[in-house]
C-alpha cells in the first residue's frame, strides 16, 4: 500500500491515508508516528477511563464514532484507523487530527493544550477557553492582521533542552464557520467543508504557519460575558497552574493514560514563565477588532 | 433508577428562582447565596458537559449524531457521579432519531417541571431576549421552534428543541415511566411553603420547615432583584437590561393588547385549562 510522509505537530509521520493539508516530512527524519489502515478491537482490555465514545488505559486509546471511523492509537507512536465505508476521506481525517491525535500527544508525554496559538515576536501566543469562546476566531483574525499561524485547537507544550516551555506548530489549517470566515472577509466558495454536512470550512495557511517549537511567551484565557466592557487582568499565581490544566485537550483522556506527574511538572513550569491573562469580552456582538486590539497592544507590551 | 434530577421548564417560568431556592436549602447558611454561583448546572444542553464526556468536540459533528449521543452523555455522567444530580434543563422530552429519550430515563431520577401562565411567559421571554411580542408570540406558536439553531456559528450552546408551549410542557408531563413533579409558578408565589416543600419532598432532601422558610426568604424576589443590581447576573442575555424584572403574576395586563393575548389563547388552550389558567368559561385565571 502506498504511504505517504508528513511533518506535523514536530512530528514525522507516515501515514496510509493521505492528508494533503499537511506538510511534506523533510527527507531523512526518523518517523515517530506511524498511521495505518486496519481493523480496530470493540473494547480495549481493562480500560482505566470510559467516555461516551472511547477508552483509555496507559498506553491505549480507542476511540468509535459510528458511520465514520474507529481509531487505536498506542504507545504514542501508532494510530490505526478502521473507516465506515461511507465516511469520506476529509471525515476521517477531522477526527484524526482531533481526538486521535490529542490522545497520541498525550501519551507522547507533551502537555496538550486545547487552543490556537499564533507566532510574535515574543514566542508563541496561545489562545485558551471553552468551545465557542472565540480561540479559532481570535487566531485567525491575528493571521488577517499579519500574523502566523501556530496551531489551531490542538497546541501541545513541552520542555526545551533548557527545560524551557515550548509550544509546538499543530498543521496549517484554520477552521472557520460560516459566520467567522465572512466576518474575516474569506469567501466560503472556494473552501473545503470540514464535514459535507456542516458550515464549517478548512482554510489553508501554509503560506503563514511557523513549522517550528517556539518558545511560550503567553497564554490568554478568553471569557465572555453579559457586561458592556471588556476586561483584561492578570491570572493570579495561584490560579495559574489549574487555568492550565483545565484547558488541556480533552483532559478527561490524561485520566486513562496514568501520566499526570509529566503534565503536572510541565503546567507548573509553563505556569511559572508565561504572561498569563484572563480576558472577558461583551458576548454579543462579538466585537473582534476590540479584542483583538486590546490582545495584541498586551502580547507586545513589556 | 438514574441520578439526575431534572429542573425543567420552558424558559422564563421560575427555573432559576427554583435553583436559587434549592442551592439556599443545600448549603443552609446565615446568608442569601450568590446568585451567580448556584448549583444545578451546568444547564444540560451545554456544550462542555458533552464534549468531556463524549471525547470529541460537538462543534465536529452533525445535529443528528449530537441528538443520537445526548443519552449516553447523561447516562455517562449519570454512572461516574457518586451522587444525586441536579441539571438544569429547557429541552423538551423528545426523542432522537432512534426513538430513545434524549434525557435518558436510566439516567433520571425524577423532574420538577415548572410550569407558568403562557402569557406572562411570553412577555418575561421577549424582555429576556430584547425581542418584540409579536415574534415571541410566533415561537410560542411554533412546533419546530429550538434554541441556539443557527447552522451558520457556533454557540456554547447545544440545540435546544422547545415545540410549542403546550408541546413543551405535554411532553414531560404526559410521558410515560417519567418520575414528574409538576408546579406552577403562580403556587410558588402563593403559597411558597407548600411550592417549594414540595420540591424538598419530591427530590429526596432531608424535610426541614425552619430550613425551608429561610431558603425561601433568602431566594425572595428582593433578594434576587438586589444581588442583579449589584453585581449583575451572569445568566442575563446581553441585550437585555435586568433578568430579573417583575417577577409577578399577570404582569401580561399591562403590556399585551387583547389581540396577542388571544392569539396564545387559541393556540395554548387545551393545556391552560388543564393547568387552570383558564377557568371553564375561558376567562384567564391570573
Amino acid at each position: 500500500m502506498q504511504t505517504y510522509s508528513y511533518s506535523a505537530f514536530g512530528l514525522t509521520l507516515t501515514s496510509e491515508l493521505a492528508c494533503p493539508f499537511l506538510f511534506p516530512a523533510q527527507p531523512d527524519r526518523p518517523v515517530d508516528v506511524h498511521i495505518r489502515m486496519g481493523s480496530v478491537p470493540a473494547e480495549l482490555d481493562a480500560p482505566t477511563a470510559k467516555g461516551v465514545l472511547y477508552q483509555a488505559r496507559p498506553n491505549q486509546f480507542l476511540m468509535r464514532l459510528d458511520d465514520v471511523a474507529a481509531f487505536l492509537v498506542s504507545d504514542g507512536n501508532e494510530i490505526i484507523i478502521e473507516r465506515a465505508p461511507q465516511a469520506t476521506d476529509d471525515e476521517v481525517l477531522l477526527f484524526l487530527f482531533g481526538s486521535a491525535i490529542g490522545a497520541l500527544l498525550h501519551q507522547r508525554g507533551t502537555l496538550v493544550m486545547h487552543a490556537s496559538a499564533i507566532e510574535t515576536e515574543r514566542g508563541a501566543v496561545l489562545f485558551v477557553g471553552h468551545s465557542g469562546n472565540g480561540k479559532s476566531t481570535t487566531a485567525a483574525a491575528l493571521h488577517k492582521r499579519g500574523y502566523r499561524i501556530l496551531a489551531d485547537d490542538i497546541c501541545p507544550l513541552a520542555l526545551d533542552d533548557n527545560g524551557n516551555p515550548v509550544a509546538l506548530p499543530g498543521f496549517p489549517q484554520l477552521k472557520l464557520w460560516a459566520d467567522t470566515a465572512q466576518k474575516l472577509a474569506h469567501e466560503t466558495d472556494g473552501l473545503r467543508r470540514v464535514r459535507p454536512q456542516l458550515e464549517k470550512f478548512g482554510l489553508l495557511v501554509h503560506d503563514e504557519f511557523v513549522n517550528q517549537p517556539l518558545p511560550l511567551h503567553a497564554i490568554y484565557h478568553l471569557t465572555n460575558n453579559n457586561k458592556k466592557e471588556f476586561k483584561l487582568e492578570p491570572i493570579e499565581d495561584s490560579r495559574r497552574f489549574n487555568i492550565i490544566l483545565f484547558n488541556t485537550y480533552r483532559k478527561r483522556f490524561m485520566d486513562g493514560l496514568e501520566m499526570r506527574a509529566d503534565h503536572f511538572k510541565l503546567a507548573t513550569t509553563a505556569g511559572k514563565t508565561a504572561r498569563m491573562r484572563r480576558v472577558t469580552r461583551p458576548s454579543a456582538p462579538f466585537m473582534l477588532d476590540e479584542l483583538v486590539e486590546l490582545l495584541e497592544q498586551d502580547f507586545k507590551a513589556d | 433508577m438514574g441520578k439526575i434530577y431534572w429542573i425543567a421548564s420552558y424558559p422564563k417560568s421560575g427555573n432559576t428562582w427554583t435553583r436559587t431556592f434549592l442551592t439556599n436549602y443545600w448549603r443552609n447558611l446565615d446568608q442569601p447565596v450568590d446568585i451567580n454561583e448556584l448549583e444545578g448546572g451546568p444547564i444540560a444542553s451545554a456544550r462542555e458537559l458533552f464534549d468531556e464526556s463524549v471525547g470529541i468536540e460537538s462543534s465536529d459533528l452533525t445535529s443528528a449524531e449530537i441528538e443520537r449521543l445526548r443519552p449516553r452523555v447523561y447516562r455517562e455522567v449519570a454512572e461516574n457521579s457518586p451522587e444525586n444530580l441536579y441539571l438544569k434543563v429547557h429541552d423538551a422530552y423528545t426523542c432522537t432519531p432512534d426513538g430513545i429519550p434524549l434525557l435518558s430515563k436510566e439516567a433520571t431520577a425524577g423532574a420538577i417541571y415548572l410550569i407558568r401562565n403562557p402569557l406572562d411567559v411570553l412577555v418575561s421571554f421577549a424582555h429576556h431576549s430584547a425581542r418584540p411580542v409579536e415574534k415571541m408570540i410566533h415561537a410560542l406558536n411554533d412546533p419546530n421552534y429550538a434554541f441556539v439553531n443557527s447552522p451558520n456559528r457556533m454557540h456554547n450552546q447545544l440545540v435546544q428543541k422547545l415545540l410549542t408551549w403546550s408541546g413543551h410542557v405535554l411532553s414531560w408531563v404526559d410521558e410515560p415511566g417519567l418520575n414528574v413533579l409538576v408546579v406552577r409558578y403562580e403556587d410558588m408565589h402563593r403559597d411558597p411553603e407548600s411550592a417549594f416543600g414540595a420540591m424538598v419532598r419530591f427530590a429526596g432532601l432531608d424535610f426541614d420547615e425552619d430550613r425551608l422558610r429561610k431558603a425561601i426568604r433568602f431566594s425572595s424576589f428582593d433578594v434576587l432583584q438586589s444581588q442583579e443590581q449589584e453585581h449583575g447576573f451572569g445568566e442575563k442575555m446581553p441585550f437585555s437590561e435586568s433578568f430579573f424584572r417583575k417577577g409577578k403574576i399577570g404582569s401580561w395586563r399591562e403590556q399585551l393588547s387583547d389581540e396577542q393575548a388571544a392569539e396564545i389563547v387559541s393556540g395554548q388552550r387545551a393545556v391552560m385549562r388543564r393547568f387552570g389558567y383558564l377557568d371553564e368559561q375561558d376567562q384567564i385565571v391570573f
